[in-house]
This record gives C-alpha cells, sequence and structure tokens, in this order.
C-alpha cells in the first residue's frame, strides 16, 4: 500500500486486534506482518492504545463519584440483608429519639409557645401551641429527610399504621380538621407519627401513663 | 518454559538458513555467521531496554495471551543471544520484529490458536492483572488517556467505551445507537486519532 497514510494503518492494526477484520483481511494483514516492520509497530501501538483505555476504564470504575459510592452502600445494604437494614433502622430510631429530645428541650425553654424557635442542628420549627401538632411537623419532618437520604425500604419497616398511636386527645386540631372535612383520615393515618414516639413525649412531660420510676428507688440509709 | 526452548533448537538452523530474514549481514564470500562473535551481553541487554516493551505489545496483538507474549519474548532475545550477530546494527530491531512475528506464527499454527484467539477478547480488558514483570502500560499513559477520553465529544466517547469497555462489536454498536455502521466506525476511528495525537505512546521509531 505504497499511498497508505499512518491513519490508515493504525486503524487497520486496531481493527485487527480488535478482532473486527474478516477472516481474510485478517490473515492478509497477517501475511503484511511477516515483512512489513510499520505495520507491526502500528499493531504494538494500538495494543498500547487500547489497553490505556481500558486501564483508564478500570480505575474509573474503582473510583466512583461521590454519588455512585453512596448508591453502593445502599446496594451493600441490600447485600447484607435484613440485619444491615436492621442496624440502619436502628440507627434512625436513635435519631427520632433525639430529635424527639431536641423538640421538647425548645419547648421547655421556648419563653412564649407558638413562636418560631430554633433547634440544635435543626432548622425552624414552628410551633403551633399544640404539642401534638409540634410532634406531628418533627415527625414530618424526620420521615421527609429520612426520605432524602434514600432509605430505600427502610419506610417499609417504619411502624405500620396499626402501630401508631391513634390516641385522639393527643391530636385536637386534626380531630378538629378532619370534622371540618380538611383532612382525610388516609393522610392523617400516613402522617401519624409511630406510638413510640408518643411514648417517649408523654415520658419526657409527665403525662398520663408516665412512670415515675424515680420515685420507686428505695433511698439509702 | 518447555516450549521456548523447542523453539530455540528448531529455530536455530531455520533463522541461519533463512535468507529472508530482514537486515542478514550473511553475504556471498563472507564469512559464515559461525564464525563471527555473538553480540555482547551488554549490547542485549540494550536493546531488550529499547525493545522488549513494544515487542511484548506486538506479541500480544498477535497472541491475545499475555503469557504466550511473555514466553516469545523470552525466547526472541534468546534467539538475539544467539543470531543477533548475524543481523546489522541498523536493522536489529526489525530483525526483533521479525524473529518475534514467526516465533508467534509457529505457535499459533501448532496450537491452532486462531479459532481460540479469535473469540478471546476479553485480553484487551486485563489491563489491570498484568503482572509486575510485565509493564505493558506506563502509569502516565493512562492519566494522559483518561485525560484526552474527558475531552472527546461525547459521541465518540460513547462508542469507545462501547467498543472497549462493553466490548461491543461495532455492528451490535451501530444497531444499539441507531446510527449507520460505518458512523460508528469513523467516529471510533476520529476518537482513536485524538487519543493517539494526546498520549505519549511509546516510541516506535
Amino acid at each position: 500500500m505504497p499511498h497508505e497514510k499512518p491513519d490508515d494503518l493504525d486503524w487497520l492494526a486496531f481493527c485487527y486486534i480488535a478482532d473486527e477484520l474478516s477472516r481474510d483481511e485478517a490473515g492478509a494483514f497477517e501475511a503484511r506482518l511477516a515483512d512489513d516492520q510499520q505495520a507491526r509497530e502500528a499493531v504494538a501501538r494500538a495494543v498500547e492504545l487500547t489497553r490505556a483505555i481500558a486501564a483508564a476504564g478500570a480505575e474509573r470504575r474503582k473510583r466512583p463519584a461521590p454519588a455512585s459510592r453512596a448508591a453502593g452502600v445502599w446496594r451493600r445494604m441490600g447485600l447484607a440483608g435484613r440485619l444491615g437494614r436492621l442496624a440502619w433502622a436502628a440507627a434512625a430510631a436513635a435519631a427520632c429519639l433525639a430529635a424527639v429530645s431536641v423538640y421538647q428541650h425548645a419547648r421547655d425553654t421556648s419563653p412564649v409557645a407558638g413562636t418560631r424557635q430554633e433547634a440544635p442542628g435543626e432548622g425552624a420549627i414552628e410551633t403551633s401551641g399544640s404539642r401534638p401538632g409540634e410532634l406531628a411537623v418533627v415527625w414530618s419532618r424526620m420521615r421527609e429527610e429520612l426520605a432524602a437520604l434514600q432509605l430505600d425500604g427502610w419506610a417499609a419497616d417504619l411502624p405500620e399504621e396499626d402501630e401508631a398511636s391513634d390516641d385522639p386527645a393527643l391530636f385536637p386540631a386534626e380531630d378538629r380538621l378532619l370534622a371540618e372535612g380538611e383532612l382525610s383520615e388516609d393522610l392523617l393515618a400516613a402522617n401519624l407519627p409511630p406510638s413510640w414516639m408518643v411514648a417517649a413525649v408523654r415520658a419526657g412531660s409527665g403525662g398520663p401513663g408516665t412512670e415515675d420510676y424515680g420515685n420507686s428507688i428505695p433511698e439509702e440509709n | 518454559m518447555a516450549k521456548s526452548e523447542s523453539i530455540t533448537e528448531r529455530a536455530g538452523a531455520s533463522y541461519r538458513a533463512d535468507g529472508s530474514c530482514a537486515g542478514t549481514t550473511a553475504e556471498a564470500g563472507a564469512p559464515s555467521t559461525a564464525d563471527q562473535p555473538k553480540l555482547d551481553p551488554a549490547v542485549v541487554a540494550a536493546l531488550y531496554a529499547d525493545h522488549a516493551e513494544p515487542l511484548r505489545r506486538f506479541l500480544l496483538g498477535l497472541l491475545r495471551d499475555p503469557a504466550l507474549a511473555g514466553d516469545v519474548l523470552q525466547t526472541t532475545f534468546t534467539k538475539a543471544v544467539e543470531l543477533g550477530h548475524t543481523s546489522s546494527a541498523e536493522s536489529r530491531k526489525a530483525w526483533l520484529f521479525q524473529v518475534a512475528y514467526r516465533e508467534a506464527a509457529a505457535i499459533r499454527r501448532r496450537q491452532a490458536t486462531a479459532a481460540r484467539v479469535t473469540k478471546r477478547l476479553a485480553w484487551s480488558q486485563r489491563a489491570g492483572e498484568d503482572s509486575a514483570d510485565e509493564p505493558l502500560i506506563r502509569f502516565e499513559t493512562v492519566e494522559a488517556v483518561r485525560a484526552a477520553l474527558a475531552k472527546l465529544p461525547a459521541k465518540q466517547r460513547q462508542v469507545v467505551e462501547m467498543r472497549i469497555y462493553e466490548e461491543k462489536t461495532f455492528a451490535t454498536i451501530a444497531e444499539e445507537l441507531g446510527i449507520p455502521l460505518g458512523t460508528a466506525l469513523a467516529r471510533m476511528r476520529a476518537a482513536l486519532e485524538k487519543l493517539r495525537n494526546s498520549v505519549p505512546l511509546r516510541d516506535y521509531r
């Protein structure tokens, strides 16, 4: 090929090592390799370039982007099975309880109910003067944040409707909204905080059902 | 390396008698190659330093098997020790490639690997599995390729990734992208040219 450009030879060499040539074409090229030093070196160049591209891709796959690293965490969670999910659920529950504590602290130190307060590490919490309403806000925000964390499948492990508190006395505002038709039963059920969170709030406030374990401890002499 | 020994034993006579071997200095009236001194070990070592890696890649392109390529490379330099003096210094590089080609061709014929080889595309994907004594690709080359890949037009990069990373044929790529085969080939070719021009490949002069 007297008028062949170097690029043509490099392309031919790439097609050869990539097995993109027909049997006849490959045979002809191999016959050429017997005597053509430029063709031999084109093969060596094609191998070097192809393997460098493959190596660059392999390293890129070993170093996933931050977003895909997060996805990898969840994939590994899926592989770890339910045990791993339970561990995450426990951690999330602890975070919920911490949020409740923050909420209670903010409420107890609030000079006037119904004002806007800043909780440590949180955005502003709008209190309405109704404790169940405030609790619902905290719970709703917690669910949104968990959803934002893409805890796929985690929500399925949350207490179901029957586990949520159905104490009507805790939710007077909701009762009123239900009566006025501004809130559906389904929407309310979906946003009820679970019973354990309600119990935690009750325990912290000394409300009904609260046990005063402190009084049961025998005094030392 | 049993096969190398057998190749060496057989090939010694064939290379000596093969007048078509590029760079042969045997001429009418010239002293027999058996009478010429063999190459100095330092010269062979320098040849190895200069040409071993391009030779290894060339052999990999022919054999598609790193282990076989390594074996033939060793055989080639064994021949350089024994018969390298039969070639002129100017043509010694071509002589080495010639020996390597013939050794590889002999292996392929003996083992009837041609059919097997065409199915073994994965060889090009195992860049990370090269052993320490087979430094086929330099780190800076990989880094340069990575940077050059990022600068490719998206359509060209897509074809490169589908061909190299996903091991798809150009026919499959064209079908999946809904483009003519010629377009897929043209994108790949353009991408390779850009990569080759922006990457410090070894000096093959």
